[in-house]
């Protein structure tokens, strides 16, 4: 477990707004000297919290209009044809999730119309896989605040 | 978008602090036409923002959880995002088309906290339904892979492993 502060706090739910914010700015934030924001954001990186820095893209405007949740119900010896599957299909995927409860596999999808998901969909139950759930995207609320990074945060 | 554009989202994807000098470098460009597309992808909204992937692992959690909300017929959808966007924990609600009616992602800690989130969702008066769904992924607040051309090979290796 990697212990954080209050700063450290402030520091990733500030990376998270913009990773590319200046030192010096984020040493005026959290009233500490730009140094000790170097060593802090070093140490989380280092510790492996802060994984990457990435990009949010907008993939609607890259011509990804629709997104989409598809839960599935498999045998563990379905897996392999699915992933298969999405690699043949070239399926533009966000996250593929082994979950237990509801579903067995969560995948989020991107894709350019609805003919390839619902391609997809008929693949699935011709390999077999029949308890497929798709649900379309729509305006989505983003709230990483909720979040609690640190117990006595809130 | 232009594939100049388009190297750029590349080169910011894999990592977003890179300075614009470097990857002006890198692409035969100059640092301020680099500055200007990206700019210029903000101001479209092509690029939402240059944020950081976190391993929730490190601080105690243990998964994310999906709610699969059916909303009663009798009220508005809104009611239900509403009052689910004011729960602890939860970073993302949307309205889905399918067989359910909202979508909601927790990040968890243990199961005391998904049972808690369920109860509390449940207690709400427009919901008629709650499924789950869990997974041990702890990256946050984006999936892995959101955003950029799946890498399959990688996607097997990172399946098989777990």
């Amino acid at each position: 477990m990697v212990e954080i502060d209050e700063i450290d706090c402030k520091i990733l739910r500030e990376l998270i707004k913009n990773s590319r914010a200046k030192l010096k700015d984020l040493a005026e934030d959290c009233n500490v000297s730009i140094n000790a924001i170097f060593k802090r954001i070093q140490h989380l990186k280092q510790s492996g919290l802060i994984k990457k820095a990435t990009l949010f893209t907008n993939m609607g405007a890259l011509g990804y209009e629709i997104s989409a949740t598809i839960g599935m119900n498999l045998n563990p010896d379905q897996e392999l044809s699915v992933i298969n599957l999405m690699r043949d299909k070239k399926l533009n995927l966000a996250a593929v999730s082994r979950s237990m409860g509801k579903f067995d596999l969560c995948i989020f999808v991107m894709a350019k119309n609805l003919e390839e998901i619902e391609d997809f969909k008929r693949d699935l139950i011709l390999q077999g896989i029949n308890k497929v759930s798709v649900n379309f995207w729509g305006k989505t609320h983003i709230l990483y605040e909720n979040v609690e990074l640190r117990a006595a945060e809130c | 978008m232009d594939r100049i554009d388009l190297k750029v989202l590349q080169e910011l994807t894999k990592n977003s602090e890179t300075s614009f000098r470097r990857i002006a470098m890198k692409l035969g460009l100059s640092p301020k036409t680099v500055q200007n597309r990206y700019e210029k992808m903000e101001r479209q909204g092509v690029i939402f923002r240059s944020t950081v992937e976190l391993d929730l692992s490190k601080i105690g959690y243990s998964g994310k959880a999906y709610f699969f909300v059916s909303n009663s017929p009798k009220y508005e959808v809104a009611e239900t995002i509403n009052a689910i966007c004011k729960l602890k924990q939860i970073f993302l609600v949307a309205e889905i088309v399918g067989d359910f009616d909202v979508i909601a992602l927790a990040m968890i800690r243990d199961f005391g906290d998904a049972i808690n989130i369920n109860n509390e969702i449940r207690k709400i008066a427009s919901v008629s339904k709650v499924e789950i769904a869990f997974t041990s992924d702890t990256t946050f607040p984006l999936t892995e892979k959101f955003g950029i051309i799946f890498q399959y090979e990688e996607l097997w290796k990172n399946f098989s492993k777990k």
